[in-house]
């Protein structure tokens, strides 16, 4: 149901936000959420049955002439373009899998440090400590280089298409350039970047003084340093 | 297959008449002109909704929030007295232009007859029968 309401998110994104865009908001969102419940109760899988709800839904030019808005040149879902839809549509859906993956890679991140202490309950695994520390920062970063990677990707190509049709990159309305992400989101991203860029030495050393001084970690903890240069080269390289 | 061009001018006309029967909402109209059409014609959502849009400002529907039913609070359109009247007139205006295209076209089912001036001045006081040609 959340990919429904993705969807005319992304489909509404370039919309100005006055009542009456709401209202039809509103009138769309309960339309579509009936029609993908009505499918999947005949039995249609779940993204057979989005596959369907998108095909049938319209042109958002049409939406647009009926409230009287100017033609949004096809911004706001690439309407006549599929392969441009597709695109959205499918970056709309990787979106709550990134964040679920990113915020997983942040726990496994933080539980690194604690390798000594979860393994401390065992005389047996105790000897395994570098592993799963080792295995947690690994896991941590490839996840983070993974999904990172892919919404790159997927951008690239999204700007790519656009570029291709001529329209612009931008809404004209100012909302957001790409679907499942609102301005502030984006800001509040950006800001939490800059800060990290600038303070993850401190951090670093900090959870290296911690690991030492109470689980006796100096060694193999030292390895927490090659953080640094893979977060510089990779993560935060491409100066989003 | 048909025509956008030719439905698109009775878009209104066919929500119009399922709401003359009675309230109903978004999903629930759709479905029918589905149903109605023998599958024939699906309208989009956008097509629904720009002219539910249009006939609210222009009078002809209005929209009020119904009680739950299957588990959600809806949004309920009702045909006014101004919207009656519009539908009435696309009614007489389709039979009118059904005839006119039947002179031009080859059909099976009907043979082909003169139309009578009256019917071409567009007069209103006698609605033409369904199949009838009144000369």
């Amino acid at each position: 149901m959340k990919a429904i309401e993705n969807f005319i998110d992304a489909v509404m994104g370039s919309f100005p936000r006055t009542e009456e865009t709401q209202e039809l908001r509103r009138s769309l969102l309960e339309h579509t959420q009936d029609k993908y419940e009505a499918l999947l109760a005949e039995g249609m899988g779940e993204y057979e049955a989005l596959g369907r709800v998108v095909e049938e839904f319209g042109s958002v030019e049409e939406l647009r002439a009926g409230l009287g808005l100017p033609e949004g040149a096809g911004y706001a879902a690439g309407d006549s373009d599929p392969e441009l839809s597709d695109l959205l549509l499918e970056y709309h859906l990787f979106c709550p899998k990134r964040r679920v993956a990113l915020a997983v890679s942040a726990v496994l991140l933080i539980l690194s440090p604690f390798s000594a202490p979860l393994l401390s309950v065992s005389d047996r695994l105790f000897p395994l400590t570098p592993v799963l520390f080792a295995l947690l920062i690994g896991l941590g970063i490839g996840l983070q280089i993974y999904f990172r990677g892919r919404t790159r990707d997927y951008r690239e190509r999204i700007r790519d298409r656009r570029a291709q049709l001529g329209l612009p990159q931008t809404p004209p309305e100012g909302g957001a350039p790409f679907p499942g992400e609102g301005k502030s989101g984006q800001a509040l991203r950006r800001q939490f970047s800059r800060t990290l860029n600038a303070t993850l030495p401190i951090w670093v050393v900090l959870i290296y003084l911690y690991i030492g001084i109470f689980w006796n970690l100096w060694h193999p903890g030292w390895l927490i340093f090659f953080a640094i240069p893979l977060y510089y080269t990779t993560l935060s390289g491409r100066g989003r | 297959m048909i025509s956008s061009d030719v439905i698109r001018g009775y878009n209104d006309t066919m929500i119009l008449h399922i709401l003359m029967e009675q309230d109903s909402y978004g999903y629930e109209i759709s479905r029918e002109i589905e149903k109605r059409s023998g599958g024939k014609y699906v309208m989009k959502e956008t097509t629904l909704y720009s002219a539910v849009t249009r006939m609210e400002k222009r009078g002809l529907i209005s929209a009020y929030h119904g009680g739950e039913s299957f588990g959600r609070a809806r949004t309920y359109y009702t045909i006014t007295d101004l919207g009656r009247q519009h539908y009435r007139e696309k009614c007489a205006e389709w039979s009118v232009t059904r005839q006119v295209i039947d002179q031009f076209t080859d059909s099976p089912l009907q043979p082909s007859a003169p139309v009578s001036s009256s019917l071409l001045a567009m007069n209103r006081q006698s609605l033409p029968k369904k199949g009838m040609i009144t000369k």
